[in-house]
């Protein structure tokens, strides 16, 4: 996790920094864009730990014990099942398009692309920790 | 096969999964149930949707927004709508609803403008014998200006999504939100001086110098913001790169109140909370690229056109429609799943696309004060310590209020049209 934070706060300085040097470079908008994909799909995966992704929750909150279990355990599984998509296709796609080259910069394609393998990876490991908690009966929130 | 898709969806929604995986998780059964497009499909939307330069503004105003929260800039701007209007009666309601109009020229989102300014100023008023529920009520429709007063998150998303003029959009929004602030300090006046609420200092053109010094830097940044972007000086990820700089260079430098040690939480924050909002977008693109290869958008528009083609029937319709879907689905959702439903109807009303986002942004803005999912409510709430069902309550006013100035930017074109016909 620390190393996520960290990713975010380099990425969050490098669009600021961009500003501060250069404003008219040509690169400097395919970048941002990339790092913004990149935030994207980490941050995403963050949010997942922190049970920070909004859902809408007024039946939810009237459903109790065994019920709210399977509730629980349905989207978890159904998280799972999302993650190891776009990890896997994720890993697929930017193999796939390792030598197109992007417009400006001429980087490989596969950058930009890999962040949703990593982020679905990364959110893959906190829905399995999820499903773990599950099963102790731990869960909060 | 879009039934399969809508339900499915809605079921999902129901049992409380992350909005990003209910629309993700249907749209995916339905790509592989009903067509042959192989899943691959579904990675390359998903970065596509996000690798866009307009988009880059939500963590960036976001991120604006936190610093100078934190750099001592939302309570320089609380003092001097204090010295502005606090000798109205009622004075603190007042002073809320300026300070989140200050405060919503440099936030782009209205929850964030809810806890900014209601950190501060509803403690105040219940210090000073407001009833609690009135407090929170007033600072929760007062914060919810902050997507209509320029910048905007929601309004960034729609400008996305259609494809018109962020910065027109930004400008469209300036007339109308001064009117909603305007509106919302008369109801709050008139249910001050029933319940007998004093002023909260008296008037002294002194006080507001010296508060507007005090103030100088903070109430820099709006006039930056909307100055550059109207002036087609930047643009709107420019201008929230800008204030972001701004923001920290105040914070740190002027006030110096935001502290090195703080900025990895604040980066981190800023970073999580706009990737939510982000996420939601990309799964979205996939669910919007079946809906548009069924033609859905198309068929519904002609159901509504069939029903009636009178523009003002259309357009009230429209609006209550969005009343509803602001109520039970969070802003960005509805933005996502309504804003490509409505577009094709917009030219048969006669409407401009800009003041068309002005109307839908302004929807679900009320929408943001309405339970169950009425954020601005909800941040009111936690920091009153009422229920929701209570401020609930003792918003109506204020919603009518709100209600009827939607009604005027609906059918009066000037108020959003206007500052934006000057640009070019």
């Amino acid at each position: 996790m620390v190393l996520m934070a960290a990713i975010s706060v380099i990425i969050f300085g490098q669009v600021v920094c961009r500003y501060v040097f250069n404003h008219s470079l040509y690169w400097s908008e395919e970048v941002g864009r990339y790092i913004l994909v990149w935030i994207t799909f980490l941050g995403a995966s963050v949010g997942v730990k922190r049970y920070a992704h909004i859902g809408i929750d007024f039946l939810y909150n009237k459903a109790r014990g065994f019920f709210k279990k399977i509730i629980d355990f349905a989207i978890v599984i159904l998280g799972i099942f999302f993650a190891g998509i776009i990890c896997y296709f994720g890993y697929r796609f930017s193999y796939f398009v390792r030598f197109q080259k992007s417009a400006a910069l001429l980087m490989p394609m596969t950058i930009p692309y890999a962040s949703i393998c990593v982020g679905g990876f990364l959110m893959l490991i906190h829905f399995f920790s999820d499903l773990i908690k599950i099963f102790r009966k731990k869960r909060t929130k | 096969m879009s039934t399969f898709l809508f339900i499915f969806l809605m079921f999902l929604f129901l049992l409380n999964a992350p909005i990003f995986l209910a629309i993700a998780i249907s749209s995916i059964f339905t790509l592989l149930f009903f067509t042959d497009f192989p899943l691959i499909m579904v990675t390359q939307r998903m970065v596509n949707a996000v690798d866009s330069f307009p988009l880059m503004a939500v963590p960036l105003f976001m991120l604006a927004g936190a610093l100078m929260d934190v750099g001592g800039i939302s309570k320089r701007i609380v003092n001097f709508a204090e010295a502005l209007v606090g000798w109205l009666p009622g004075g603190l309601a007042a002073v809320a609803v300026v300070a989140s109009m200050f405060f919503a020229g440099i936030s782009g989102s209205a929850a964030a403008d809810t806890a900014a300014v209601g950190a501060l100023l509803i403690p105040a008023m219940i210090q000073r014998g407001y009833k609690d529920s009135f407090s929170a009520a007033i600072q929760a429709s007062g914060g919810s200006i902050g997507v209509i007063i320029p910048p905007s998150i929601p309004m960034i998303i729609y400008g996305f999504i259609t494809g018109t003029s962020i910065s027109k959009l930004f400008a469209a929004g300036i007339l109308p939100g001064i009117l909603m602030g305007i509106s919302l300090i008369l109801v709050a006046i008139f249910i001050s001086i029933k319940y007998g609420y004093g002023s909260a200092v008296p008037f002294s053109i002194k006080n507001v110098f010296k508060t507007f010094k005090e103030a100088f830097w903070s109430l820099g940044a709006p006039i930056i913001i909307l100055g550059g972007i109207l002036g087609g000086v930047f643009t709107a990820t420019e201008a929230a790169a800008v204030a972001v700089i701004y923001g920290f260079i105040v914070g740190k430098f002027i006030y110096k109140e935001l502290k090195f040690k703080n900025m990895p939480k604040l980066l981190i924050e800023s970073a999580v909370l706009a990737s939510i909002i982000l996420f939601i977008i990309a799964t979205a693109s996939i669910f919007g690229w079946i809906i548009t290869m069924e033609n859905i958008p198309q068929l519904i528009g002609t159901k509504i056109l069939s029903l009636t083609q009178n523009p003002i029937l259309i357009l009230l319709l429209i609006n209550l429609i969005l009343l509803i879907a602001g109520t039970f689905v969070e802003t960005t959702v509805s933005l996502i799943l309504l804003v490509p439903i409505i577009m094709p109807i917009v030219p048969k009303l006669g409407i401009d696309p800009i003041q068309m986002g002005v109307i839908i942004v302004t929807n679900l803005a009320i929408g943001m004060l309405t339970p169950p999912l009425g954020i601005c409510l909800i941040v009111s709430c936690g920091i009153s310590r009422n229920s929701i069902i209570e401020v609930s309550r003792a918003i109506l006013p204020f919603l009518f209020a709100l209600i009827i100035d939607l009604l005027i930017i609906s059918y009066w074109s000037p108020i959003t049209m206007f500052i934006p016909s000057l640009m070019k």
